[in-house]
């Protein structure tokens, strides 16, 4: 009994924290540009995480070394620490932009400036990651990350065409902009598959001591977890391809997201909504903080790990606070977040391939794993997606080009 | 400024007019909270006041020049508006004398 609580609080926790600023802004602005056409690349994209992070989720708990272990040791020093320069970069801007994100939803809550909410955010951010244990920011920012569920009840509400929805699952493009489309094909798997993620959750796994009995939990948090995440994207995006479609809306801004669960469901809604954006965006910007400071501690070999104290792994500790520091001096120069968000998932994309690559390779290494390697099916849809995944990193740069960034 | 960016900021500004009408029936019938109705009326102020300073600022050729500074005026238009809901965030009178204008501007 124990055991199916532990799992259905890891699911919950993987529900919430699955949407970060990145989901938030493609799933709406392609509901409001492509109406239901772009829910299939949801879905590879989705299948894509719950691959890999399960795979990763296995590595770490079967060797006890996290995903970025893996990178160095496949990819040498040389190419690793190209990969390692690439990932913190990306990580950075993903960190300015949820950083950001925090500030804008506080502002629609509380109405004050938004550089005074900058300073707030990540002071904010600072003492929850030094205060609370690992297990309870995952899983607080989890749980109250599920009121995005607003968005599916609202959904709902606006009495969506079914039939439209079921076609989105199938690829079709009915437009005249073909380059735009396919930018948020790529915006849209690049969202659901940023290498934060899979650094995190198998950092994740050694952090919360799992060990070989913890793999149905791992199995469990990844396919459930993530497949219930999706479907708080399905309903960002089916809110906006009700809501901003028709009326030629093109969202720009975080309160038009909270708008969507405003007009169908008032001031209840719209309150869920902004509180789940906050923890949402809130606790993605604390798994890129430590995904960027678990990068950095196990390439050169660090002590690392939350449940260490500073005194124990102060590099580690040190490398988080300089992640949040320099996410904030770029968000504090004023750029906009949501473009910096928008570049920061397309530059992801082109980095994924040094991510996934060494994971798989490491998962059907049998001297590392044992009997614990991949079987058929994990390697079937393994390599699927690896494939999938060099194509929309082969593309990103070009179509962000073509298509102006999204704008046609 | 060629057809197509002309086009592209028209469509900016009648989107945020589009998204400000629907912001503005919420505060007419009491379904939304002051900080947020002022708060994003007033990005989507920002959003009109940049396509009207574009339009107003462009040079286009002599067949697109009536349909320019035709934009321009309705960018400008719900730029005014937004910014009186944006003054006004929590009165449901002005709420609805906005919606009204701009879901006429979002035609």
């Amino acid at each position: 009994m124990k055991k199916i609580f532990e799992i259905a609080l890891g699911i919950l926790a993987a529900i919430g924290g699955f949407v970060d600023i990145g989901d938030i802004v493609f799933n709406v602005a392609a509901g409001a540009m492509f109406q239901y056409q772009l829910l299939w690349a949801v879905v590879i994209g989705v299948g894509a995480i719950i691959t890999y992070s399960e795979m990763c989720g296995r590595v770490a708990v079967v060797s006890q070394r996290a995903a970025f272990d893996a990178v160095r040791e496949r990819l040498g020093f040389g190419i690793g620490l190209l990969a390692l320069v690439a990932g913190q970069l990306v990580n950075l801007l993903t960190l300015a932009a949820e950083i950001g994100g925090i500030a804008l939803a506080l502002q629609l809550l509380a109405g004050l400036p938004f550089r005074v909410l900058l300073v707030l955010a990540v002071v904010a951010l600072g003492v929850v990651i030094w205060v609370l244990p690992f297990e309870w920011i995952e899983r607080v920012f989890g749980y109250v990350g599920l009121t995005l569920l607003v968005f599916a009840v609202g959904a709902i509400k606006l009495h969506p065409d079914w039939g439209g929805v079921a076609s989105g699952f199938v690829p079709h493009a009915d437009t005249s902009d073909l380059a735009v489309y396919l930018f948020f094909v790529v915006g849209l798997i690049g969202a659901a598959t940023v290498p934060y993620e899979v650094y995190f959750y198998s950092s994740g796994a050694i952090e919360e001591r799992w060990t070989p009995k913890d793999l149905g939990t791992n199995k469990a948090n990844a396919i459930i977890g993530y497949s219930l995440g999706g479907l708080l994207s399905f309903a960002l995006m089916i809110t906006a391809a009700e809501l901003f479609y028709p009326r030629a809306i093109s969202p720009e801004t975080l309160g038009s997201v909270a708008l969507g669960a405003n007009v169908p469901l008032g001031e209840i809604g719209l309150l869920l909504a902004i509180i789940g954006i906050l923890f949402a965006v809130g606790g993605a910007a604390i798994d890129t903080a430590f995904s960027g400071a678990y990068n950095v501690a196990q390439f050169f070999g660090w002590e690392w790990g939350k449940y260490r104290t500073a005194v124990e792994a102060p590099r580690f500790t040190l490398a988080w606070m300089v992640m949040l520091v320099l996410g904030f001096l770029i968000i504090v120069t004023g750029v906009d977040p949501i473009q910096v968000t928008e570049y920061s998932v397309i530059f992801s994309v082109v980095a994924l391939p040094a991510t996934y690559i060494p994971i798989l390779l490491v998962a059907n290494d049998r001297a590392y794993m044992g009997a614990y390697g991949n079987g058929r099916v994990a390697n079937v849809f393994g390599i699927f997606y690896l494939v999938v995944i060099l194509v929309v990193a082969v593309a990103a740069i070009p179509l962000m080009i073509v298509s102006n960034m999204g704008q046609g | 400024m060629t057809a197509k960016s002309l086009q592209q900021q028209a469509d900016a500004a009648k989107s945020a007019a589009a998204e400000g009408a629907l912001l503005a029936d919420q505060v007419a019938r009491d379904r939304t909270t002051e900080p947020f109705a002022r708060i994003h009326s007033g990005e989507l102020a920002d959003q009109a006041k940049a396509a009207a300073q574009s339009l107003t600022k462009a040079r286009a050729p002599a067949t697109l020049e009536s349909k320019r500074r035709e934009a321009a005026a309705a960018a400008r238009s719900t730029f005014t508006a937004l910014e009186e809901l944006h003054r006004a965030p929590d009165d449901q009178t002005v709420a609805r004398r906005v919606e009204a204008r701009l879901k006429q501007l979002s035609q």
